[in-house]
């Protein structure tokens, strides 16, 4: 079952590598977020069924925004891609209840959480 | 469950083909139109200035013929005559005054719109260009040049991206090297050649993603075709 993305990040280099990837493995991208507080907005307008999580960005960080999200709706599937490789980020996504906490580069592991997670649908 | 069809997506970050264009000819004909203001408030504050000197010379004209022909008959008229030129000139003052003070708005507000707001962008271009890629713009929402802001803003996310995702990669790469180095040092390189083998995949995968990554820009004249830069072909 194809799942309904909504695809975070700041950088459109990494959006569009990202969204390539997603629709290649037959999912649809339903919304593009640039910040934390866009992210917030559209979650709630779209409530899609994942949501792909940077970090880093400007306006307001990956984890703040995840734990808004989280705050509305304990059910969101938020899936963090990000460079940073920081076990302080990592426990903190877990404690969040985040599906995952993945390199952006590490293609494999994103394919397979997010297969686990629509079998779970 | 879904407030929306997924077969309509809305993206927040807009169609950069529809509507960029008109949004620049809008800007573009806005600036036109001011200029074009401030040239005619330019003129209209010349002539006022000019017409109001006038005034003053005539008034100085009367008054000395004034002096000179003092008890003479037409003294009457002539009073009656600087009466209403020194109205008139109160009148050229104050509309003088009012048009100074519009061309004045209109310069502090085009200094507060466009000054500052190029003045913050070019520091942070200068900035990201010399690699503190940490600079931001502030985006604001009304200024004209918020999308150019953005630009510049995502510009930096992409070289921070970039080069952060060259770097682990290369770090990455880097540790799968040692490995190999300790399992050789080990002198038993036939009985670890799958670990070895492992390390090599590790590494072809680092560089695979390094040259994607590469494969994905423009660059001028050339490209990376996956193993070396070669010319683009120019049609
Ligand atoms: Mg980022």
């Amino acid at each position: 079952m194809a799942m309904r993305v909504l695809v975070v990040d700041d950088s459109g280099f990494m959006r569009k590598r990202i969204i390539e990837e997603l629709r290649s493995q037959g999912h649809a991208i339903i919304g593009e977020a640039r910040s934390g507080i866009e992210a917030i907005e559209l979650y709630r307008a779209l409530k899609p069924d994942l949501v792909t999580m940077d970090i880093t960005m400007r306006d307001m960080d990956g984890i703040t925004a995840a734990k808004q999200i989280m705050g509305e709706d304990p059910k969101a599937n938020i899936l963090f891609l990000t460079i940073l490789n920081d076990e302080k980020y990592k426990t903190e996504a877990e404690r969040l209840g985040a599906k995952g906490f993945i390199n952006k580069t590490d293609t494999p592991s994103i394919t397979r959480i997010i297969r686990e997670l629509e079998q779970k649908q | 469950m879904a407030t929306q069809p997924a077969s309509s997506p809305r993206f927040p970050i807009e169609d950069p083909k529809r509507s960029r264009g008109k949004r620049f000819a809008l800007l573009a004909t806005r600036y036109r139109l001011v200029a074009v203001f401030c040239l005619l408030a330019l003129v209209a504050i010349g002539l006022n200035a000019l017409f109001v000197a006038e005034l003053h010379t005539e008034i100085e004209k009367i008054e000395v013929l004034l002096k000179t022909n003092s008890g003479g008959n037409p003294s009457g008229d002539l009073r009656k005559e600087i009466e209403f030129l020194s109205s008139q000139k109160t009148r050229m003052t104050v509309l003088l005054a009012v048009l100074i003070a519009c061309f004045g708005s209109i310069v502090y507000l085009f200094y507060r719109r466009v000054a500052i707001p190029l003045e913050g962008l070019t520091r942070a271009a200068r900035r990201m260009s010399r690699g503190e890629l940490s600079a931001t713009v502030h985006v604001h929402p009304k200024h004209d040049f918020r999308e150019i802001a953005q630009i510049i803003n995502d510009m930096s996310a992409n070289f921070q991206e970039v080069l952060l995702l060259m770097g682990t990669t290369v770090g990455n790469s880097q540790s799968a090297i040692e490995q190999i180095e300790k399992l050789l040092k080990n002198g038993n390189a036939a009985g670890c050649a799958e670990d070895l083998t492992d390390q090599i995949q590790t590494i072809r995968n680092d560089l695979e993603l390094l040259s994607s990554v590469m494969r994905e820009f423009e660059f001028y004249h050339t490209r990376f075709d996956g193993r070396k830069v070669v010319p683009t072909d120019r049609s």
